[in-house]
């Protein structure tokens, strides 16, 4: 098969240049997140603030070249707030996403490979988890703990992981009846080692998709527990928390609160527009 | 005359060739059978000739019956698929509506050709019958049906529609042999007993040289060589021809087949 | 010598039974296992590749019952029997290249250099008539006759002893398909080994195999000699099966009759597709008995051997299948 193959392969083509134009945007938009939060203590233009400053004297100033999204309620600039909120918000995305993944992928992959007691008793106790209301379970596990971002992420991990269990455990129980595993397992190939070399990497697809359009909801429901103040407390920069400060000024002064929630949607529009771009693409 | 008539057929993806056929006619009451190997053209032949290749150039002259495929609006050949020539796929049941009784598939295709009524269930069951499958089928839902059922109803829903030419892809290469010795009885019969025209597309020789009058060998895009079936197979001249003949897998001298105790074809099961 | 054998084996998915006491046994002059789809012909090859525990009898490997085995033992029996499936598309890791899934084979009951093992993949893949530089290719970038040929390979990395065939042709164009059978066939007198070749084509089984046992709804109709059962069935379903098989030139494939028909409740299962089903099949259930050096579970097995032709003989086309009509098909 030679160059006249090509034509064949051009329509296919412009298809998937059109998907990945939609995940390269939201991976371009996530990028810019992720810079801005690496990059908030020399791109911010008042650092100290994204802390404990205050700065009585400019308290609620109105966007100006000085502060390109007015200041707060003490003074302190909101564009290094949010810049510093972004550490905040991705460091809980990614914390949550990496244990709720690894445990997830682990028990379901065990589950859907070995079959029998093993999956029968993974899967029920994913059901019980699965049976509370996720953010009633979050709020309970918040409240006991701590207020903190670490209470954050142990609270929105815990009930996030049965969903990657269970989408894990479907996906490499079909892979476990392939004839690849069981060609693996007619050479003798210890069972730990084709779940490590064959069933997982053949299951693995559909849960990054899974994982990646739930970057954006990890970050709403983050905000959601520090905006009720069972999270990141002051001086932390916290998206969900500066608009739940902010919000009471929003008919006075709209952008103590517009700023950060801006943020809040752009961030987990770009998780979304990215995920959905992944499975379009891989799904083919 | 020829119920298909194809003319320097030229299939074209960009630059690249990848059917072309200078001839092919099917008269009723004749199998004519594409034979060639993955890649050589004969599917994209086959949908040529009712106007379903789709992303390509198509160039030549194709006609069924009297209308010039190239030519025609949507709607016409909309209407020439099925009334005149069926299409008849390699798994039917992939083909079938899971959600809807096999009976009322074949109701609303005669409704889309004008027929309706006590009209329409006399064919639907005339043409089941024709296949040799009990019309209780008629009932049933796809999943409830075998592979070589299915076959069969897809070749009865051609009758029914009054088709004169079926054009069959691969019918049997998902078949267990002892289910496409049935569909290529049933085919057979129809042809000899009601003039049916077979277009038949395969890879496997034996089985068309058990059904074709005429054959055509495609390879790579091209034909390498056409003619009576008789002909071609006592004396291919193409080595590709050759050795497609060679390929088939050859069984020890058979005995003759069980007397008439064996019905060649399938009665209707009694109650069955 | 016996390598592999089922002795009244029944094997099930859950409340249904789909192989009844089948004994079966497999030494190096290759078997056939014969049937439709739906026979049970693929389960018993899973029961044989210890894959799935039969729900009563056993299986047995050398002198062994292959669920008592230890792991000294299984992995012995893992190097000796090898499947190859279907499709090569299926039985390849997508994900592997056809170099790192022979790799697999060879290091799983060996250590082995970087250099030794590269080495060995050329060399199976040159046994199996690839180029070995297909090893740096996935199953999507190779044809299907390539990726049967690497599946074959993987299968020799461990030099097995007997390889289980499960339809190894079917998903494949016909010249591709006489050129596995000829690979198979130079695979089976180079390499000493033995096949389970499982099919519902006869055409094949001839080539590869002196034994041959035909099933039907999961028992073992008729067994014997391939040669006797392809040329003088004693079974109506093996001559079923033989007439079905559409030949070069030859009459028109007989339809079998009745193919839809379940298998039967009771007496014979075979009786609502036989053409020469009587009282007796529909209230004995016949028990395989020795007929002319095969055995049969047919009550007129004689009369089915014993038909006198009804109509001239068919002329021979081609040469018999032991003599030089294989074809001399270029290696790819």
């Amino acid at each position: 098969m030679t160059a006249p193959v090509l034509p064949l392969r051009r329509t296919p083509l412009r298809r998937l240049a059109g998907v990945d134009r939609l995940a390269v945007a939201g991976a371009v938009l996530l990028g810019i997140v992720v810079l801005a939060a690496l990059l908030a203590p020399w791109i911010a233009p008042y650092p100290e603030d994204g802390g404990s400053a205050t700065h009585p004297l400019e308290a609620l100033l109105p966007p100006s070249g000085a502060h390109w999204f007015g200041t707060d309620q003490v003074g302190r600039d909101v564009l290094s707030r949010v810049l510093f909120g972004a550490r905040t918000s991705l460091l809980i995305a990614v914390a949550v996403l990496a244990v709720s993944g690894v445990a997830g992928v682990v028990l379901g992959v065990v589950a859907g490979y070995a079959g029998g007691w093993a999956r029968d008793v993974i899967m029920r106790v994913t059901d019980i988890f699965l049976a509370f209301p996720a953010l009633l379970l979050s709020l309970a596990l918040a409240v006991v703990l701590q207020p903190s971002v670490t209470t954050v992420i142990v609270a929105i991990a815990v009930t996030w992981w049965p969903w990657y269990a269970r989408l894990t455990a479907s996906v490499a129980a079909s892979v476990a009846t392939r004839g690849f595993v069981d060609s693996a397992r007619c050479l003798g190939v210890p069972a730990p080692l084709i779940v490590l070399r064959h069933v997982l990497p053949n299951s693995l697809t559909p849960v990054l998709v899974q994982l990646s359009l739930d970057g954006g909801g990890v970050i709403l429901t983050a905000a959601a527990l520090s905006y009720l103040g069972l999270g990141a407390h002051e001086p932390t920069s916290e998206w969900g928390l500066m608009v739940q400060q902010g919000q009471s000024l929003f008919t006075t002064d709209w952008w103590v609160v517009t700023f950060p929630g801006l943020a809040i949607l752009v961030t987990a529009f770009a998780f979304n527009v990215l995920g959905e771009g992944l499975r379009a693409r891989l799904s083919r | 005359m020829s119920l298909i008539s194809v003319k320097d057929l030229v299939v074209r993806i960009g630059d690249r060739v990848i059917a072309s056929v200078p001839e092919l006619d099917v008269a009723a009451g004749e199998c004519v059978a594409i034979v060639g190997e993955s890649g050589s053209g004969k599917t994209t032949t086959l949908l040529s000739t009712l106007g379903l290749v789709h992303g390509a150039d198509v160039s030549g002259r194709i006609t069924v019956g009297d209308v010039d495929v190239l030519t025609a609006s949507p709607a016409r050949l909309r209407e020439i698929r099925g009334s005149r020539a069926a299409l008849v796929m390699q798994s039917p049941q992939a083909a079938l509506n899971p959600t809807m009784r096999l009976g009322t598939l074949m109701r609303r295709a005669l409704a889309r050709h004008g027929v309706k009524g006590a009209d329409a269930r006399e064919r639907a069951e005339e043409g089941v019958r024709a296949v040799l499958l009990d019309p209780e089928i008629l009932r049933r839902y796809p999943h409830q049906v075998s592979g070589g059922q299915a076959q069969r109803f897809a070749i009865a829903l051609a009758l029914a529609l009054g088709a004169q030419v079926v054009l069959a892809d691969e019918p049997t290469s998902a078949l267990d042999v002892t289910v496409q010795a049935e569909v290529v009885a049933v085919l057979r019969r129809l042809r000899d007993e009601r003039g049916l025209a077979v277009l038949l597309v395969s890879h496997d020789l034996a089985l068309v040289s058990t059904i074709a009058d005429r054959v055509v060998v495609m390879r790579d895009g091209a034909v390498v060589e056409s003619g009576s079936a008789a002909e071609v197979f006592a004396r291919p001249r193409d080595p590709y021809t050759q050795e497609l003949i060679a390929a088939v897998p050859a069984l020890p001298d058979a005995v003759p087949a069980l007397p008439d105790a064996g019905p060649a074809l399938p009665e209707l099961a009694e109650g069955s | 010598m016996t390598l592999l054998a089922a002795e009244g084996v029944t094997l099930a998915y859950g409340a249904t039974t789909v192989v009844h006491d089948v004994s079966l046994a497999v030494d190096e002059g290759g078997v056939g296992l014969i049937g439709e789809s739906g026979s049970g012909k693929t389960t018993l090859a899973r029961a044989l590749l210890g894959l799935m525990r039969p729900r009563s009898g056993v299986v047995r490997y050398g002198s062994h019952d292959l669920a008592g085995l230890g792991r000294a033992g299984r992995a012995e029996f893992r190097r000796a029997v090898q499947p190859v499936f279907q499709d090569g598309s299926e039985a390849l890791d997508p994900r592997m290249t056809a170099g790192a899934s022979i790799t697999e084979a060879l290091t799983t009951h060996h250590r082995m250099s970087g250099a030794e093992r590269r080495d060995r993949v050329a060399a199976l893949l040159a046994d199996v008539g690839l180029d070995p530089a297909l090893a740096a290719r996935r199953p999507h970038e190779m044809s299907g006759g390539q990726r049967q040929r690497v599946a074959i390979a993987r299968a020799l990395a461990v030099e097995p002893r007997l390889l289980v065939l499960d339809e190894p042709t079917s998903a494949l164009d016909v010249t591709v398909q006489a050129r596995i059978l000829d690979l198979l066939e130079r695979l089976a007198a180079e390499h000493g080994l033995g096949y389970l070749l499982i099919t519902h084509n006869l055409g094949v089984v001839g080539r590869l195999c002196r034994t041959s046992s035909v099933l039907f709804a999961g028992r073992v109709v008729e067994s014997g000699p391939t040669a006797e059962l392809l040329t003088r069935p004693a079974h109506p379903y093996t001559r079923a099966l033989r007439d079905a098989v559409p030949r070069m030139g030859g009459d028109p494939p007989r339809a079998a009759g009745r193919t839809e028909a379940a298998p039967a409740e009771s007496g014979c299962p075979f009786r609502l597709r036989c053409p020469l089903a009587a009282d007796r099949c529909r209230q004995e259930t016949p028990e395989p008995r020795e007929v002319e050096g095969r055995k049969v579970a047919c009550h007129r097995a004689e009369e089915v051997l014993n038909t006198p032709a009804s109509s001239a003989p068919r002329v021979p086309q081609g040469v018999p299948h032991d003599g030089g009509e294989t074809p001399d098909a270029p290696r790819q």
